[in-house]
């Protein structure tokens, strides 16, 4: 690792971490604050609920919309808290070598008496700090959050679900780190993550309607992530070992990728 | 001959179908400056970009110091200065926060080094990059080449954007760092620049090595036109044979020829025969440049300067 280029990929984005740091406490805060009105009118809830067309309450995971857990998997933790996180990954992976490139700083910074690998690596571990650092800021925000509004639900139940969208993050940051990695081409990278987050998003949510989906639902992440239910269960071992093992090969061949590449001048 | 500095033996590298350089092959001595010329798109930042890792090397190899830079730690560009031909810089960092960044990814505390070389070059450094002229950003490029006193400076088209002033300041880093001993390599497509300092100069074309010579007899090898007038007609066979000398032509009392080498026995010739003046039309180092990557046409250029014997 190489602390001068840590704390500069930090450095250069420090608006864009707070932006979504913001963000994500926002959403909580938001989603918190309306779940007392949304208990009270249970029942006109539950009926409101109920009169959703079943394939729609399939598709967007509806639970018990009344109980705080069922709640917040609903409204946060079954689309918009993953898509944040896989939004951020992508980003930082899509740029994190491809941005030099296209910038034509990559002269400078590789021509530096550093490998690589080394470059690359640290690019990794700044992504995988972001990552971190949101899972945390979320987790703190719910954690406050949910004593305020008298959710009662474990604090490890909370950090486990954000740290399951972060390690779903993580997985398409991977995607759009190789595809940086291997084209040199920002642009490319965000496509191909965000094309592949998307299709499997939909296969996911799908799959309890479509037989296919529901065949390669098992090599799913986001059936990995999202379907593990964290927010009750806690973490899955098996099924974090699947992410983490998945986001470490993504990033291993991306490495060996770039570290063999022609570095084209702009 | 001590082991060269920089050693290039049959480098080679395609763009998928498409050739960059083919087949180059010379080496530079340690404490030479060694210019590496060509026209755009001749190759040269090609071979540059593989001596400094940037690109893998086809065919062939490169050694940098004695080591095979495909094969080298990365710890051999320690040693290397390294000036882009297409330079980016960080453009949110200042000047002192880029060198700084760059001297601290190389484990080094240069601030001394970095305030001397700013003051030479009459660079600001509180400035952001994206505030400073073209100019002003090759100049902390140079910065950041000679900061850390490498022992081989590798110069992409390093004085593009630098006005006369700054040129001569360039010029003056590129001594000292010969005379410490420091072995630069200098590209340009305009042979005048590097003219002053390279010692010698590989010119390159369409990625084939055309020529290494020192630049002295580069201009020796040229090809220029001499004017004899004698006090009579004369018969251009009076000249026949003479080394070195063709295409005589007779215009009334004057005799026009082309001349590559020594003229001593041209001259000696037109004594004897009664010459009264004699003009020589010497082409520019650019004129013998654009002669050889042209392919030796010799029409293409026309002399420029006359020289009154």
């Amino acid at each position: 690792m190489l602390l001068p280029l840590l704390t500069k990929s930090w450095r250069d984005r420090w608006r864009g971490l707070l932006a979504w740091a913001l963000g994500l406490i926002a959403m909580a805060s938001v989603q918190l604050y309306v779940y007392p009105s949304v208990r009270d009118s249970a029942e006109g809830m539950g009926q409101f609920i109920d009169e959703f067309p079943e394939a729609m309450q399939v598709i967007f995971r509806i639970e018990d919309y009344t109980s705080g857990v069922g709640f917040l998997n609903t409204e946060l933790f079954s689309m918009l808290v993953p898509l944040v996180f896989i939004a951020v990954g992508v980003s930082w992976g899509a740029g994190a070598t491809a941005d030099d490139e296209e910038r034509g700083t990559a002269d400078l910074l590789l021509t530096l008496p550093v490998s690589r690998t080394r470059i690359a690596v640290t690019r990794i571990i700044a992504m995988i700090g972001v990552l971190i650092a949101l899972v945390l800021a979320l987790s703190a925000a719910l954690m406050i959050g949910t004593q305020l509004v008298g959710i009662d639900i474990a604090a490890g139940r909370l950090v486990a679900a954000a740290t399951v969208s972060g390690m779903l993050g993580l997985c398409y940051a991977g995607i759009g780190f190789l595809v940086g990695a291997g084209t040199g081409r920002r642009g490319i990278a965000l496509g191909v993550a965000i094309g592949l987050a998307l299709a499997g998003f939909l296969a996911y949510s799908l799959a309890p309607l479509v037989d296919t989906f529901d065949a390669i639902n098992p090599l799913n992440p986001f059936q990995w992530s999202l379907g593990t239910n964290a927010l009750v269960g806690g973490l899955d071992a098996g099924n974090t070992a699947r992410l983490l093992v998945l986001a470490a090969v993504l990033f291993t061949v991306g490495i060996v990728v770039f570290s063999r590449r022609d570095i084209h001048s702009t | 001959m001590a082991e060269p500095a920089i050693a290039l033996d049959g480098l080679t590298k395609y763009y998928g179908r498409r050739l960059g350089v083919a087949d180059l092959t010379f080496d530079v001595q340690p404490g030479e400056v060694f210019g590496f010329l060509g026209p755009n798109g001749a190759g040269k930042t090609t071979a540059i970009r593989m001596l400094v890792g940037l690109l893998r090397i086809a065919r062939g190899s490169a050694r940098i110091l004695g080591q095979d830079v495909a094969t080298a730690p990365p710890a051999l560009r320690q040693r290397i200065g390294y000036l882009p031909g297409a330079l980016s810089l960080y453009r949110n960092l200042t000047g002192a926060e880029h060198l700084r960044f760059l001297a601290r990814m190389r484990g080094l505390d240069l601030g001394e080094q970095i305030e001397e070389l700013a003051e030479r070059l009459d660079l600001d450094l509180t400035r952001h990059v994206h505030d400073l002229s073209k100019g002003n950003q090759q100049k902390l490029g140079v910065v950041q080449a000679f900061m850390h006193d490498p022992d081989v400076l590798i110069l992409d088209e390093p004085t593009s954007g630098l006005d006369p002033i700054v040129q001569r300041e360039f010029e003056s880093l590129v001594r000292a760092a010969t005379a410490r001993g420091g072995t630069v390599l200098l590209s340009s497509h305009v042979l005048s620049e590097v003219e002053e300092l390279a010692d010698r100069v590989a010119v390159i074309d369409r990625g084939h090595l055309i020529v290494v010579e020192r630049i002295g007899s580069l201009k020796d090898r040229a090809i220029r036109s001499v004017d004899l007038t004698f006090d009579a007609p004369i018969d251009p066979s009076v000249l026949g044979g003479t080394p070195g000398v063709t295409d005589v032509v007779a215009f009334g009392t004057t005799l026009s020829c082309r001349v590559t080498g020594p003229e001593t026995e041209l001259l000696r010739r037109a004594v004897e025969c009664g010459v009264v003046t004699v003009r020589t039309h010497e082409p520019s180092l650019e004129e013998i440049f654009m002669s050889l990557v042209r392919g030796g046409d010799r029409d293409a250029a026309p002399p420029a300067d006359e020289v009154v014997a």
